[in-house]
């Protein structure tokens, strides 16, 4: 349907929409080695602050209401350089916000769990059974989602003001649920939606549906335009 | 790998007035051409294996400078690809259509209700799912593929790929000109399809910097 504010003619009442940025951190050197990085506290590459910085050129014009971030270095410093022209917003940290715990097999490339966890691998690698792929000494992303689920909500509790923009920078395994539950999306759902490093997607509420959320931007990287990558 | 580039066509009288086209051969409004020759700048560089488009005259419209700067380009039109049909509520206010069948509202029932004479989104779907994987059989294991048709026919397409609930169709907005992308990997299992971009205007809000 097209814009919902005038679809709903005064059959349900019209809200003036809130808008969340779902951001992912730059490139690590996790990222270029295929690790499962998961709570490990690794800093941005050169080109991760690079694209950081590239990202923050985009956003200049955002008046954000408030900034959440994973508590892990590679979030918060990606957080840091978007509002570091911007004294007036401050980093409100949540673990919760953080990466997959991926117990004893963190700094782990994939390729090493797969050769000693077959198993375990084939769950994780299977979008049907990812969700309960339980990692030793760690968790399987069934926790993930619990734990951000809720932060979700405690964050869109306290910013109820119309048109309020609200900053949140994590991890692919902590941004699929998080996406997937402000929109409503099964577990299962949640594992198609890529989110590339400094990725903006932008979810905005839906004036028709009272607590709808709507995708209105996925995986957009247009400010990397002329960034080398890796591969 | 398999990529899907599906694109919404350009703004039409009907979007303006906000009424609901689906099988009403609208045109694009000025301002649609004009999304549609940056939306064919923005392409013109792209390697693309194939070109489909609904046959309907606003996505055929918002093809049309892409194919001009790319003579070398064919596109095949097809009926399957059209936007869902609203039957007698063709032209209709969309308030008018939520007042009459308020039950379109109701997740669980929602996707079933048709218009007289009209479609179901469930209808819609299994039609341009049907035309999604003959053009995915058609064009190979690793092709780039340009679609161009309507807002519920992408979300029909997404949900297909990536077997969606069809109830969860709403929750991805799709702007006018706007290039949605769809990837499968040849390595992941048949149902691996991924979302790689959603609603990307990237090619409108340059234009809108020009201006201001």
């Amino acid at each position: 349907m097209n814009d919902a504010q005038s679809v709903s003619g005064g059959v349900v009442p019209d809200l003036v929409p809130r808008t969340i940025i779902l951001v992912r951190h730059g490139e690590t050197q996790g990222n270029i080695d295929d690790k499962a990085q998961g709570h490990l506290d690794v800093p941005l590459t050169d080109l991760g602050v690079r694209q950081a910085k590239a990202l923050a050129r985009r956003l200049a014009d955002i008046d954000f209401d408030a900034v959440y971030s994973s508590d892990l270095r590679r979030a918060v410093d990606t957080a840091a350089a978007l509002i570091a022209l911007r004294p007036d917003l401050e980093i409100q940290t949540r673990p919760a916000l953080r990466e997959v715990y991926f117990g004893s097999y963190e700094d782990m490339r994939w390729s090493e769990i797969r050769e000693k966890d077959p198993d375990l691998h084939q769950r994780w690698t299977d979008w049907n059974t990812r969700i309960n792929a339980d990692f030793p000494h760690g968790e399987s992303p069934f926790e993930t989602r619990r734990r951000v689920a809720d932060v979700a909500d405690e964050i869109v509790t306290r910013h109820q003001k119309d048109n309020s923009v609200i900053l949140i920078v994590a991890h692919t395994g902590s941004l699929q649920p998080l996406f997937a539950h402000f929109l409503g999306l099964s577990t299962t759902e949640q594992w198609r939606f890529h989110f590339d490093n400094t990725s903006v997607t932008a979810l905005r509420e839906h004036p028709f549906a009272p607590n709808g959320w709507r995708a209105d931007l996925v995986n957009d990287t247009h400010h990397l335009n002329g960034l080398a990558t890796n591969g | 790998m398999i990529t899907l580039y599906l694109v919404r066509h350009g703004e039409t009288h009907g979007n303006v007035a906000n009424v609901a086209s689906g099988f009403t051969d609208d045109e694009l409004t000025e301002k649609g051409r004009a999304q549609a020759e940056l939306l064919g700048q923005r392409l013109k560089n792209h390697h693309f294996d194939a070109i489909y488009a609904s046959d309907l005259q606003r996505a055929v419209q918002t093809a049309e400078p892409l194919l001009k700067l790319r003579p070398d380009y064919d596109i095949e039109t097809t009926p399957e690809l059209r936007e869902k049909s609203f039957g007698a509520y063709e032209g209709a206010p969309w308030h008018k259509i939520v007042k009459d069948f308020p039950e379109i509202l109701n997740p669980d029932v929602g996707s079933d209700v048709r218009m007289p004479g009209g479609e179901s989104d469930r209808d819609h779907l299994e039609r341009v799912a049907r035309f999604t994987n003959q053009i995915i059989s058609n064009d190979g294991e690793d092709a780039k593929i340009l679609v161009f048709s309507h807002g519920g026919s992408i979300g029909a397409a997404a949900v297909h790929m990536c077997g969606f609930r069809i109830k969860d169709q709403w929750r991805l907005k799709t702007d006018n000109t706007s290039i949605s992308t769809l990837i499968s990997e040849p390595t992941w299992r048949d149902d691996k399809w991924q979302v790689e971009g959603w609603n990307d205007t990237q090619h409108l809000s340059i234009a809108q910097l020009n201006l201001a």
